[in-house]
């Protein structure tokens, strides 16, 4: 009878979810700076108005 | 669409989540901790196909100039980047249990971190020029010479002695998972694949519209 080595396995799985979890976040994390300035600039062209 | 995508990705990587630790069997040598081989082996699975996205588009961006294949390549390079580091990882917790041992220069274990390497080095090469449209070139011949690395990957564990086992599909002979553990693998496959092509045409988007704004 194998020995199931139920902490290597978390630690595999929870590897995984930081690693596509973190670039998730990342993917999100430029959309916003991508987007802050257009919106701005529209707050700023609808206050110009 | 995207976020539509993102959706069905979620699910799919939930469903196999609930094959893993509620439909497939606990393996009778290694016990458990065979388990982590629904993440493991599926993450590299789509770290190929990723990979095989930049090779084809790296060719395409070369012939044509298209921005829309820079793009596809970029974004495909980072998702095989970031799927490829989760089957490293995940491989070497697998091996101090099973193999006493986190990591050995073996030829499949030494072969991936040399695709490894050289997609970290495409990334790094866009960074490293003024010109974005040279930084495309020279990343686009990183991008096809990594991908021609990939057989070597697979077939490594024919042509040199290693420790790492044969692979469990795409080898000569009926396929070494078969019932319940086989279709664990086949559902996180599919959920892992769902997720990365939602990444893939997230950062496409993102690397659209940076190109749109800085015009």
């Amino acid at each position: 009878m194998t020995s199931d080595h139920w902490g290597f396995v978390a630690a595999a799985y929870a590897v995984a979810v930081l690693a596509l979890g973190g670039y998730w976040r990342r993917l999100v994390h430029l959309e916003r700076t991508l987007k802050t300035p257009t919106l701005r600039a529209a707050r700023r062209r609808g206050a110009a108005r | 669409m995207s976020r539509w995508l993102g959706l069905v990705a979620t699910l799919g990587v939930l469903a196999g989540l609930v094959m893993a630790f509620g439909v497939a069997p606990r393996e009778m040598t290694q016990g458990n901790v065979q388990r982590i081989m629904y993440v493991h082996v599926p993450a590299v699975w789509v770290a190929y196909l990723a990979f095989l996205a930049v090779f084809v588009a790296s060719i395409m961006y070369l012939w044509t100039r298209a921005a829309g294949a820079d793009w596809t390549a970029h974004a495909a390079a980072e998702v095989g980047v970031v799927f490829l580091g989760v089957n490293i990882a995940t491989g070497a917790i697998w091996g101090k249990p099973t193999w006493g041992t986190w990591w050995t220069w073996d030829a499949r274990l030494t072969s991936v971190a040399v695709v490894f390497v050289i997609f970290v080095g495409y990334l790094l090469v866009r960074q490293m020029t003024d010109d974005p449209e040279r930084g495309a070139r020279f990343a686009a011949v990183v991008g096809i010479v990594g991908a021609l690395n990939i057989p070597l990957v697979h077939f490594s564990v024919y042509w040199w002695r290693t420790l790492h086992q044969p692979p469990t599909f795409a080898k000569p002979g009926p396929a070494a998972a078969s019932g319940a553990i086989g279709m664990a693998l086949l559902v996180n496959f599919i959920g892992l694949l769902l997720l990365s092509a939602y990444f893939i045409a997230k950062r496409y988007a993102l690397l659209r519209a940076q190109q749109e704004a800085t015009a």
